[in-house]
């Protein structure tokens, strides 16, 4: 508790403050553009975290997400398209909603449910975080190795439809991560003998490219044009919010507990935390026949759920440096560039920073109310913004964001490449998120697993020695054959051996 | 091929639409992967373990493409068998848009062209007229006098930005002598 008051402070100052408003109308904006997601968002702020002081840094990412998770709703609601993929699970909802005369009920449930949301996940942080991480000093590199490799498989089999496409973007990120020089002989491995590629590719022009300029080169290619907002104006959105809301207080609880568990797991983001609310929420019901025809109750069981999800993402990120999704993927990047390497031994060195992170957690989420309201009132003009506009100044963003890491435009050509490659992937049906998680998570998988052989002087059954490492390789060898004994399920199900 | 049927995430429908979008047929895809893997080996051969040692550099990235080019192979056979008549590769939709292919190679030259000449024009040049050739194209040249205020504002913003608040040390190029 002396802690929590210590980090207080170190939010509650006029600088900081800047930041996190800055960084919210910075999320909101980027939320509510179809097509600029709250992982852009991110990607879009490390160049600037990268010049300001931890505290500052993290709130600011942290404020920027929690917004742009909301903000998603925004065109959702009014014009069926939604503004991050987080808000996806509910837009048909949410637009029958407005259809119906109800879109200023749509947003508040949306704005009232987020904010209750992120709180839960804040407090769910606030106090797992820091007990896990006493758990997570006893692990050797074993058990980092296991949750290394736990992680990436989660990454790779949630994150899509398709394991073999996941795994094989997953491949893709660890690959990217061996360029430069080997870490136990210090070899070169694939530098082409460039002397910037020694280094090995720094994953925030890698994160820019795949996130930001993908998208850049999705939107300029885009067919179909943006519609037009039909809601002429918005009313208040509190009329008739408290009693939604107190009717739907269950729905509220089990939508923030399914987003911070979800969250919580690897590779399963806010995204995948709505769909499965939405789906629990319709099946529960006392009211199903009623989904879909724009009823209220999915909205505040996902709205809670993907806000919720936000903090669960950074308890395994924070206790493991096992990142949750792609924004903390991004996150750990700049814990590393900050020097609070992720892990149980951040606890240790720098309590202070961890518990301001989990105060500003607090603090962006009380902040999304005033903060969402005024984006709702203004959320006509904001989806007038010319996406023709608005995406060179972002290329323009993405260029000197990567030009500042090292000072040289040889980042610009690291983003360029894997925008490109990124942008190929998307389109065939390959994940992007597992690539950037391969990419993080690669030295650490690497680095434990040899050390973890030279321990061992190459006996593999040592991995399974210890008691939680031998669960946790259990776990990862148990997902990785579930395909399998899926497929053979099914079969025994189908006389036909068809699915 | 990938089926058209709606994706699905542990038994929910899965968030985005774009896994069903093929482009090119997975069994072409799975052929780039196999070839990766084996030019992984091609390039770490000359990799050497170091005195004492079972495991060298080339291991972690050997494992890779091992594991790659058995997904690869997978990925090969389901292409070929879901294949049903359709073409091994089929233009995105936007290709066959003279414009909207336009639009993608000009953001690829703008990016070149930025890369190539900033050191020596310098930033300030290099954006405005970086971002004056993208506004313009993508809005049209009737809108050319606002396109150059709003490159001019967001190179200025950009610059103030990033050079003067981050202290990021942005090229002047042809400009040294009117540094700020």
């Amino acid at each position: 508790m002396d802690i929590f008051l210590q980090a207080i402070p170190l939010v509650f100052n006029p600088y900081v403050m800047t930041v996190i408003l800055l960084s919210g109308l910075f999320g909101l904006f980027m939320g509510a553009i179809p097509g600029l997601s709250a992982t852009m968002a991110t990607a879009l702020l490390v160049p600037v975290t990268f010049f300001i002081p931890p505290v500052p840094a993290l709130a600011a990412v942290v404020t920027a997400t929690a917004m742009a998770i909301f903000a998603g709703d925004l065109p959702g609601a009014l014009l069926r398209i939604p503004g991050t993929p987080a808000s996806a699970a509910y837009t048909d909802e949410a637009y029958a909603m407005t259809r119906k005369g109800h879109a200023e009920l749509a947003l508040g449930a949306g704005l009232a449910s987020a904010v209750i949301g992120g709180l839960f996940g804040a407090v769910v942080l606030t106090f797992s975080a820091p007990m896990l991480a006493k758990i997570a000093l006893n692990f050797s590199s074993y058990e980092y190795f296991w949750l290394a490799l736990l992680g990436l498989t989660c990454a790779a089999f949630i994150s899509t439809d398709n394991p073999v496409k996941g795994a094989l973007s997953l491949l893709i990120g660890l690959l990217i991560a061996t360029v430069g020089l080997d870490p136990m002989s210090g070899q070169a491995r694939f530098t082409f003998s460039s002397v910037e590629l020694m280094g090995g590719v720094n994953f925030i022009p890698a994160m820019i490219g795949m996130f930001a300029l993908a998208e850049v080169f999705r939107t300029v290619t885009a067919i179909k044009p943006l519609p037009m907002v039909k809601q002429r104006t918005i009313g208040n959105v509190f009329s008739g919010l408290g009693t939604v809301l107190y009717k739907y207080k269950k729905n509220l609880l089990r939508g923030s507990v399914i987003g911070t568990l979800v969250g919580a797991l690897p590779g399963a983001g806010s995204d995948i935390a709505a769909w499965i609310s939405y789906a629990v929420s319709k099946k529960f019901s006392k009211e199903p026949e009623k989904f879909g025809t724009g009823h209220v109750e999915g909205l505040v069981d996902a709205g809670s759920s993907n806000n919720a999800g936000l903090g669960g993402t950074w308890v395994p990120a924070l206790v493991f440096g096992i990142p949750g999704d792609s924004i903390t993927a991004i996150v750990i990047g700049v814990l590393y560039v900050k020097g609070m390497n992720p892990g149980p031994t951040v606890f240790l060195q720098h309590p202070e920073l961890i518990y301001a992170v989990f105060v500003s957690f607090f603090v962006a989420n009380l902040l999304l109310l005033p903060l969402g309201y005024l984006a709702i009132k203004s959320s006509k003009q904001l989806l007038r913004v010319p996406r023709n506009i608005l995406m060179p100044i972002i290329l323009m963003f993405c260029i000197v964001g990567t030009f500042a890491i090292n000072n040289t435009v040889f980042g610009v050509g690291i983003m360029l490449v894997l925008g490109i490659v990124a942008y190929l992937m998307e389109e065939n049906g390959f994940p992007i998120a597992p690539a950037i998680l391969g990419l993080v998570l690669g030295g650490l998988l690497e680095d434990s697993f040899m050390t973890s052989m030279i321990k061992a002087n190459g006996d593999f059954l040592t991995f399974f020695e210890r008691p939680v490492s031998a669960f946790l390789g259990a776990v990862t060898i148990l997902i990785w054959l579930s395909p399998l004994f899926l497929k053979w399920r099914r079969r025994g199900m189908s006389p036909a051996g068809d699915t | 091929m990938t089926s058209r049927r709606r994706p699905t995430c542990a038994g929910f429908p899965f968030p985005s639409d774009r896994g069903v979008l093929v482009k090119v047929n997975d069994a072409l895809s799975g052929v780039l992967f196999v070839g990766l893997a084996g030019l992984i080996f091609f390039l770490t051969r000359s990799i050497t373990l170091m005195p004492g040692q079972d495991y060298g550099g080339d291991f972690f990235p050997r494992s890779i493409a091992v594991i790659m080019a058995l997904l690869g192979c997978s990925l090969i056979y389901t292409g070929i068998r879901d294949r049903e008549g359709q073409a091994w590769a089929t233009p995105l939709e936007w290709m066959r848009s003279p414009k909207h292919a336009s639009n993608f190679a000009l953001v690829v030259a703008a990016l070149i062209f930025y890369i190539w000449v900033s050191d020596d024009l310098g930033f300030a040049i290099t954006a405005f007229i970086t971002l004056f050739a993208l506004l313009v194209w993508l809005r049209g040249l009737a809108f050319w006098f606002s396109s150059a205020v709003i490159s001019l504002l967001s190179m200025l913003a950009i610059q103030q930005f990033f050079g003067q608040l981050l202290r990021v040390p942005l090229p002047w190029g042809v400009l040294q002598a009117y540094s700020w």
